[in-house]
């Protein structure tokens, strides 16, 4: 039996969908995912996988990191993209990269193919902001140097980061909470290095949404231990802007079962009575 | 990698009561590329190699920054003031933020000092060879809590 929630505007009740660990999706769950991806990055239009991915940077850089709504604002984000791939398959959700227990970028992602000798979509994309003409300089590709040069000077910290999971849960405060995750996502960010080290280009990466999933889903878990922590946050007005409607307020998407998911390390369910 | 060594932050307070002790980087510029920084204190003879297990190590950073401008001029101008009263537009996205390190534990393991002298090494993700204008900011603080 699914878990399900009122969906709004039209106050139904509705099956919420499960977002997993890409570690843990089967086979056959997984080269769904790519193939909506696949079909997701073939729309040239503003329908497609360039277009959203350059409301983070490039062009439109509507992005917001290290102030109030870094959190709310990434995980709107992740919803327009996320309904956009549910656009080419409506039973794909948006997988996230266990860094906290896992080591390195997933298999996934890291393979330069999937499926005999095609080409893995989730490996590298490329860089076609839609609606712009290209500048000389401009990457054409997707690129990833996890760790960077070992002999060169300060380094972020490589997945996993296990060891930090207790500093990042701490705070009750959500202000102290965002500040650390931040630093964690910032970390990581430059921990994958390449275009994915760059606001700019990162969103064209695949990579960043399994990151962002798993940023999102680490704020959500710090809300089930923290209920009622953003009653009274100063900024649950501020309004959001996406390229697309809706846009949001922040208090619009605290609760991920409004936004239509939920998440889950595994799930299973059997037939019921009817 | 770039080294930047702050004047002695005077600190008139018992470190044996202190709770928390922070620095704040105050105004720090993300509009020059993503870099990441290893603070020391009190750190006088310190190697461009100086790494995480070093005694005087306080706290680590990344900084998630734009690398370069890519729009016409002015177009990453973030100092730019409201043109008018009604003007209800949010501020710039690489406009300068604030980094706060909680460095209690390091200061604990300095006993109690008078002055805390700062010592950042930063290498810039995309040029690990640069040497300057990789860490920016306005002014550093340390804020004790009891």
């Amino acid at each position: 039996m699914p878990v399900t929630a009122p969906a709004q505007p039209a106050a139904t009740t509705a099956a919420l969908k499960l977002r997993e660990s890409v570690s843990q999706l089967s086979e056959d769950a997984l080269g769904r995912f790519r193939e909506a991806v696949r079909g997701f990055m073939a729309r040239s239009d503003n329908r497609g996988y360039q277009f959203y991915a350059g409301w983070h940077g490039v062009p439109l850089g509507l992005c917001q990191h290290h102030n109030a709504v870094f959190l709310p604002w990434h995980r709107g984000y992740l919803y327009h993209f996320e309904l956009a791939l549910q656009d080419i398959d409506s039973d794909v959700t948006l997988p996230w990269w266990d860094w906290v227990d896992e080591a390195g970028i997933p298999d996934a992602y890291s393979k330069r193919t999937a499926g005999g000798r095609r080409a893995n979509v989730l490996h590298d994309a490329p860089i076609k902001p839609f609606g712009v003409q290209p500048r000389r300089g401009w990457p054409t590709r997707t690129s990833r140097r996890p760790g960077g040069d070992p002999s060169s000077g300060q380094h972020p910290i490589g997945p996993p980061i296990r060891q930090y999971w207790d500093w990042i849960m701490e705070p009750s405060s959500f202000d102290e909470f965002n500040r650390r995750i931040t630093f964690v996502h910032d970390n990581l960010h430059g921990w994958v290095g390449g275009t994915m080290g760059d606001p700019n280009w990162a969103a064209f990466d695949p990579l960043f949404w399994a990151h962002h999933t798993m940023v999102d889903r680490v704020w959500r878990i710090w809300q089930h231990n923290n209920p009622g922590a953003m009653a009274n946050y100063p900024f649950l007005d501020r309004a959001m802007t996406y390229a697309k409607a809706p846009s949001f307020k922040v208090r619009e998407v605290l609760k991920v079962s409004q936004l239509g998911y939920e998440y889950a390390a595994q799930s299973a369910s059997v037939p019921g009575t009817v | 990698m770039e080294r930047w060594k702050g004047k002695p932050l005077e600190l008139p307070i018992d470190f044996g009561s202190l709770s928390r002790l922070d620095l704040v980087f105050e105004g720090m510029r993300r509009d020059e590329g993503t870099f990441t920084a290893y603070v020391f204190l009190n750190a006088p003879r310190l190697r461009a190699d100086a790494g995480r297990d070093h005694p005087r190590f306080a706290a680590a950073f990344t900084l998630f920054a734009h690398e370069q401008c890519w729009g016409d001029e002015g177009h990453c101008d973030w100092k730019r003031e409201p043109v008018s009263p009604f003007d209800m537009r949010p501020e710039h996205d690489v406009t300068p933020t604030a980094v706060t390190l909680d460095v209690t534990d390091a200061i604990r393991r300095l006993g109690n000092p008078d002055q805390l002298t700062v010592t950042v090494h930063a290498t810039k993700l995309a040029d690990p060879k640069e040497t300057q204008g990789i860490v920016r900011f306005e002014r550093l603080t340390a804020v004790a809590y009891r």
